[in-house]
């Protein structure tokens, strides 16, 4: 058999015919890594470093920006710059609002892009992180630890958080196995196993909740439910970042998979994807990042809905620049509303989900009412 | 110089087919399938060889879609054995059988936001690696299928904006980019006018007789079916009932029988091939 009736015939011949196919990649139409798109991304990155110093010097008391930025930037190992501020600033900035800063971006971040992910796979607008069991599976398992008091503490975090972080990733690998008919996982089913197993966890959940010994242990749970960033410190963010990283690697590497699971999954399969194994590495990095997030923040609503979405009506469905954009603007969606969230009703504080809806759903009814094509 | 590398790129990591010694590329040996039990086909054997388009008729039911199915590796035959260049299907790489073996389905769902270039160029997607974006050569091969089936104009619109013609000419551009050996074509020519499916059984026809394509297509014209086939297998109720020569193939008794339809045939006055006329 030989090379030249082989693979290849296409382009052997498209040289010989039309030369002006080896600049194919300059004249082609829409081609989907364009330098405006680098240049987005690049801005993104900018525009959520702004975000952090902007988050960092928001609050009730007040540090000027000049004084934050230096403060900021003399944290740099290659930076001197010698401290002529009081010690209390110090400590306001580096133990209260920084790591609630960074926390707030990493768990935007990891909702958008497991949003952006579900919404993907499941080729359904309406899907978000907590699709498939994450909430149910975390809701339960922090309102078990709540009600029988869990005193157990690793790697810093306490028995809410490792209860909800191991409660989500159960209910997901359940309804996954539930899912799985003869070798295959048909994303409908999928669909309706997290739903059928989301609603029975759910009612376990407000059992336990109502007949709960005292009335604090409710509002325990409720205020949990709702998603807060009020207790972040240091040490959440340390376990937080490696999983992160982890499920946006897994993620980032099936990207162009994942445009081509736009089109049918048996199209996908005869295009040469293993369509079970990305699918499966999918949720497992999608439902990870969720679990962790929530794990130290509880359920907050609406970033991963809307982020993604507001970024495929901004750039197009083309995963490869989808995801990463996804994270930063999640990133810095969430760092906004969480800053609104602490100072709006200062001293008190309003939970953050109600923020991300009240600000979100009118910015992406705007963007929906804007560009009136199909966006999906 | 870049376009030599690229070839020689391609020419390295090329797993080329070897062809078994009847020298068909494509081979399905006592093929039997069931779903739930019901039996969709029975003992079904069939080759198809390069420069050769074999036609697949018979009325609704006997199994046409499932045996393409079975063919493209998408359901496993509960027995007899599947073969592309001699080897068990089950031996292929899902990406190393996607470089060998293009589908165009039937009414193939497209993501209506993605560009009619962006879906051309999935069919790049058995050559690239993890991470892989599309080279020059890949961008290349695929204009140049969007150029054969006439399409290319239409690179830069969005699916949703396109005709069921040009939906199914843009599928069919998708897999020519995956440069196969053969194609299996699913009723290509589903709801299109007479132009669009004269169209596009030429292109096929024309890959098959110039470029050694082993094409295998189900037809639900058995006029496009004897006029483009060189080979028909006529199923019914999940057998073949005759396999040969369209004239060998489409018979009066033939027709009677797998249809139930009374039909007279002539040939063309042309080329003589078998025309079904209703009676």
């Amino acid at each position: 058999m030989s090379h030249e009736s082989a693979n290849g015939r296409i382009s052997e011949s498209a040289n010989h015919a039309t030369p002006d196919t080896l600049q194919a990649s300059r004249i082609t139409p829409a081609p989907y890594w364009s330098r405006r798109r680098y240049l987005a991304l690049l801005l993104g990155a900018l525009a959520l470093s702004v975000t952090v110093a902007l988050g960092t010097a928001w609050g009730s008391l007040a540090i000027p920006p000049t004084t934050v930025t230096r403060m900021l930037l003399g944290r740099l190992p290659w930076m001197t710059i010698s401290p002529d501020w009081p010690a209390t600033w110090e400590t306001v900035l580096f133990q209260v609002r920084l790591p609630r800063v960074v926390l707030a971006g990493l768990v935007g971040a990891a909702l958008a892009l497991a949003g952006a992910v579900y919404q993907g796979l499941f080729r359904n607008p309406l899907a978000d992180p907590y699709l498939i069991g994450v909430s149910s599976g975390a809701g339960l398992g922090a309102t078990l630890a709540i009600y029988f008091t869990v005193q157990v503490t690793w790697a810093g975090l306490g028995a809410i958080s490792i209860f909800a972080f191991f409660g989500a990733l159960l209910a997901t690998a359940v309804i996954y196995a539930l899912a799985r008919v003869g070798g295959k996982t048909p994303i409908t089913t999928l669909l309706l196993a997290g739903v059928a197993l989301g609603a029975f966890l759910s009612s376990i959940t407000t059992y336990l909740m109502l007949s709960g010994k005292d009335a604090f242990h409710t509002f325990h749970v409720v205020s949990w439910m709702m998603g807060s960033l009020a207790l972040a410190n240091w040490q959440q963010v340390r376990v937080l970042t490696p999983y992160l990283l982890l499920g946006l690697t897994i993620i980032l590497v099936n990207a162009r998979p994942l445009n081509v699971l736009q089109l049918d999954e048996e199209q996908a399969q005869q295009l040469g994807l293993n369509v079970e194994r990305i699918k499966l590495a999918l949720v497992v990095a999608a439902s990870l990042i969720t679990a962790s997030a929530v794990a130290v923040s509880g359920i907050i609503g609406f970033v991963g809905l809307i982020v993604p979405h507001a970024v495929r009506l901004v750039w197009g469905p083309d995963h490869r620049f989808l995801l990463p954009m996804t994270t930063l603007v999640g990133a810095i969606f969430l760092i906004l509303a969480d800053g609104l969230a602490r100072t709006l009703l200062s001293p008190s504080e309003l939970p953050v989900g109600v923020i991300t809806a009240f600000c979100g759903a009118p910015f992406f009814l705007y963007l929906l009412r804007r560009k009136k094509q199909a966006i999906f | 110089m870049k376009t030599n590398l690229w070839s020689l790129a391609r020419f390295l990591r090329h797993d080329d087919l070897s062809l078994p010694p009847h020298g068909c590329l494509l081979e399905a040996q006592r093929v039997s399938f069931a779903y739930n039990g019901r039996p969709v086909l029975r003992d079904v054997n069939l080759r198809v060889c390069p420069g050769q388009m074999v036609g697949v008729i018979g009325p609704n039911g006997a199994g046409k879609s499932t045996l393409i199915k079975i063919l493209s590796r998408l359901l496993h035959p509960d027995e007899g054995r599947v073969s592309l260049g001699g080897q068990d299907l089950s031996h292929w790489g899902h990406a190393q059988l996607a470089r060998h073996l293009a589908v165009v389905p039937q009414g193939a769902q497209l993501p209506e936001t993605f560009t009619a270039w962006e879906v051309v160029l999935m069919g790049r997607t058995p050559y690239l690696g993890l991470l892989g974006s599309e080279t020059p050569a890949d961008m290349a091969v695929a204009r140049r299928a969007m150029e054969e089936t006439n399409t290319w104009h239409l690179a830069s619109r969005f699916i949703g904006q396109l005709s069921g013609g040009e939906r199914q000419r843009v599928v069919m551009a998708r897999a020519l980019a995956q440069e196969p050996r053969v194609l299996l074509l699913d009723e290509p020519t589903l709801h299109l006018d007479i132009s669009h499916q004269l169209e596009i059984l030429s292109l096929v026809r024309r890959f098959v007789d110039e470029q050694d394509l082993a094409v295998l297509a189900i037809f639900h014209d058995l006029n496009l079916a004897a006029q483009f086939c060189h080979e028909l297998i006529l199923l019914s109720q999940g057998r073949v009932f005759a396999q040969g020569r369209p004239e060998e193939v489409i018979t009066a008794s033939n027709i009677a029988a797998v249809y139930e339809a009374k039909v007279t045939i002539l040939p063309h006055p042309r080329n003589g091939r078998p025309t079904v006329l209703p009676n």
